[in-house]
């Protein structure tokens, strides 16, 4: 049983503020992950967690207690990091029960828990072997298993897929929730990937420069992106975003581009209105919520297909949109037609998937 | 105009058959990728064809001239490497001019040549910058610039995108294809990632241990796959693999196993009326053709979700069926429910996507 919380936390590095007053919970049981760009600072709250980097100012709390003056190596913590760190010269056996021997444990206790942990992790025929005799995916078991047979509070893990191919990512990863959610052990998981981060997390912490710009369930941070830099980070291919203007005509409120306009709903206009700190605006659009016809429709504008790529079942079509290139990704059976570079095209927006973003602040506002 | 052929190679690295007996033809202006895992023979391949390494036995022909017995630097060929490997020192003007000073053209011929490249590139307001303070993308267009300013026959691209971000990896892919149609210069581009194959290619030559598995488009390889490894390599999440056998009862054909059977349609039925039953077979579907629902139904099978991860606008389900693992993967808006873990499901496969291998070769028989 563990929750986290961080308070404020600052850490400073040459003078620099390199993590800028951060806060967040992370409930009992959760898998909360922490993704951003390299440099954004979410290894640093991994370490500022462990009791590894001191922070300047904050707090940090497990359980409710004040832990900032713990030692990390009193706080119950078991890290798993990109490169496994196994010792070489043990097998998976050895490199198991090392921990549980330095903490002192009775011999039957420390082989009770290294036979459930074999099961659990499906390791059997693989106890006796050292470290270079087994593969990635499986060093990677030993790993997780070496942290777990502590029966820590909590995981912190630091891009503990980063070494795998690709392939075996995505098969690891579910693995990895599965069992994490079979322990129910308090998690905090890095990763500069977002792809894994929405797959993994019950909670996705999304960070840039040192601090975080949302915090939420992957639903939410894909559906409502609280901040331009969000949206332009969680999905692929990007969310198209497109310059705009509001215009206040005297029957309602209207977001304005070079090549078309929209009418804001009236039961928003108000809210946007107040929100917008200039009429400057950034409308984002994502990839899937723009539709492509071959003939002209009410309120459709023309493109040029520009780049056509293959993506398994779907197609992803850039479109050259005035100025702009814009990327569109649909079902292939569904768009009903074949596409050729260099073809006219009419698209048209689902309005009701628009994002709007104050151009100065960066902030969603509708 | 330059087709490439490549007849009967065979590449040896002491006692590894690093390329087995590989023919292929690239047509003119056409884009190839090589893809397949690390050690498939496709950069061998690659290195072929430059010149690097002389093959064991077999012909290479650039426009029906066979090139085998010419020096790397008299084949016309250029290449991109993973590493632009762009001079440090010298300005983007400088890098374009190199190659072709090194072939002592006149000056005026050398400037006119820059010009044009800068053109084609959008390159001019870079022409006096050094490579460090280029951006990633127009480094990249740098190395093509260099490459193209040459006027090659014959484009090599080994690995161009693995030193991006994912983030960038994706925008540059569709950048490179716009390019490389608008030069018409055929190529040849080698990777280890699907998703870039299918971006990229025209044709995508599939190879596993020095042999070609499949030759096809985008769509040929994800569509109809020639043997188990290209259906499993192709496609994220991977092909399910699920074995069976078929049974005859009332004029129907049947697919069968431990934890399920399901009745062909008539369609399948005929093309597979000839297997004896007791083949050992294995099924192919692929997590998009499988659909879901929360309630029973006649024809669908029972499972248990027993992991979820949400990939933005889709949803990717783990399945158990048994002591068997499945995944799907489906659009969110189109599931229809929100599958909940431990939930029982009824799924069903969507046979005008179905699959079925040989157990024993491995080879598609639909």
């Amino acid at each position: 049983m563990a929750s986290i919380v961080l308070e404020n936390i600052t850490v400073r590095f040459d003078r620099q503020d390199v993590l800028k007053g951060v806060n967040l919970a992370v409930d009992d049981g959760e898998l909360c992950v922490l993704v951003g760009p390299s440099g954004c600072g979410k290894t640093l709250v991994l370490r500022v967690i462990a009791g590894l980097t001191q922070p300047v100012s904050g707090n940090v709390y497990m359980d409710g207690q004040l832990v900032n003056d713990v030692p990390p190596g009193d706080r119950d913590i078991a890290m798993v990091f990109q490169r496994f760190a196994l010792y070489p010269y043990m097998t998976t056996r050895e490199n198991w029960a090392f921990p549980l021997i330095a903490a002192g444990l009775p011999q039957e206790e420390i082989e009770a828990r290294i036979k459930a942990m074999t099961e659990f992790l499906h390791m059997g025929p693989l106890m006796d072997r050292y470290p270079r005799q087994l593969s990635g995916g499986q060093q990677q078991r030993v790993a997780l298993g070496r942290a777990l047979v502590r029966r820590p509070k909590v995981f912190l893990m630091d891009e503990p897929l980063g070494s795998q191919d690709a392939k075996m990512r995505v098969e690891m990863r579910a693995k990895l929730k599965k069992l994490q959610m079979d322990l129910g052990i308090t998690t905090v998981y890095v990763t500069h990937d977002q792809v894994e981060a929405q797959a993994i997390g019950d909670k996705v912490a999304v960070m840039e420069g040192g601090i975080i710009h949302q915090v939420g369930s992957p639903e939410e941070i894909y559906d409502r992106p609280a901040t331009l830099f969000v949206a332009g980070f969680v999905g692929t291919p990007r969310m198209n975003f497109l310059n705009c203007t509001l215009c206040r005509e005297s029957d309602g409120l209207y977001v304005r581009h070079p090549l078309f306009e929209m009418a804001v709903p009236p039961d928003k206009a108000a809210s946007i209105e107040t929100a917008a700190s200039s009429p400057e605006v950034i409308v984002g659009f994502r990839p899937e919520n723009i539709r492509l016809s071959q003939t002209e429709d009410v309120g459709s504008i023309p493109a040029e297909v520009y780049v056509l790529e293959s993506q398994s079942n779907k197609l992803i079509v850039s479109l050259k949109f005035g100025e702009d290139i814009l990327k569109m990704q649909a079902d292939r059976d569904r768009l009903g037609f074949e596409l050729q570079v260099g073809q006219k095209v009419f698209l048209t927006f689902e309005r009701e998937f628009a994002h709007v973003f104050d151009k100065q602040t960066g902030q969603r506002i509708n | 105009m330059s087709r490439l052929v490549l007849e009967h190679l065979h590449c040896w690295y002491g006692q590894t058959h690093a390329v087995d007996d590989l023919s292929l033809v690239v047509e003119d202006g056409e884009l190839c990728v090589l893809l397949g895992p690390t050690g498939c023979g496709k950069t061998s391949t690659l290195r072929m064809i430059a010149g690097f390494v002389r093959p064991a036995s077999g012909d290479i022909y650039l426009d029906d001239r066979r090139i085998n017995d010419l020096y790397p630097g008299d084949r016309n060929i250029a290449m991109i490497f993973q590493s632009y490997a762009l001079y440090p020192h010298k300005t983007v003007r400088e890098q374009f001019a190199f190659p072709l000073k090194a072939s002592k053209m006149s000056a005026q011929e050398i400037e006119k040549r820059i010009q044009e490249t800068a053109d084609f590139l959008h390159m001019h307001e870079f022409l006096d910058r050094y490579p460090a303070e280029l951006s990633a993308g127009q480094q990249q267009r740098v190395a093509v610039g260099r490459a193209i300013i040459r006027r090659p026959k014959l484009f090599l691209m080994d690995e161009p995108l693995s030193q991006l971000d994912a983030r960038l990896r994706v925008e540059m892919r569709a950048t490179l294809r716009r390019l490389q149609q608008d030069l018409g210069i055929t190529t040849v581009y080698v990777t280890h990632d699907q998703l870039e194959a299918q971006s990229v290619a025209d044709k995508i030559v599939v190879m596993r241990s020095g042999r070609i598995q499949q030759v096809g488009s985008p769509l040929e390889v994800y569509r109809h796959p020639a043997n188990i490894f290209v259906a499993s390599f192709i496609g994220s999440p991977p092909m399910n693999f699920l074995d069976c056998r078929l049974e005859r009862r009332g004029g129907q054909i049947f697919v069968r196993n431990d934890h399920f059977v399901f009745a062909l349609e008539p369609a399948l039925a005929q093309k597979v009326e000839n297997i004896p039953p007791e083949k050992r077979l294995v099924l192919g579907i692929r997590p998009e053709h499988i659909q879901l629902s929360p309630e029973a139904k006649a024809s669908a099978i029972p499972a248990e979700v027993y992991v979820l991860e949400p990939q933005s606008n889709e949803l990717v389900v783990d399945l158990k069926l048994g002591d068997l693992a499945l995944k799907m993967q489906g659009d969110k808006r189109e599931m229809g429910f929100r599958p909940q873990l431990g939930q029982t499901v009824w799924m069903e496969f969507q046979q005008e996507h179905l699959h079925l291998f040989d157990k024993n070769s491995e080879v598609c028989i639909i």
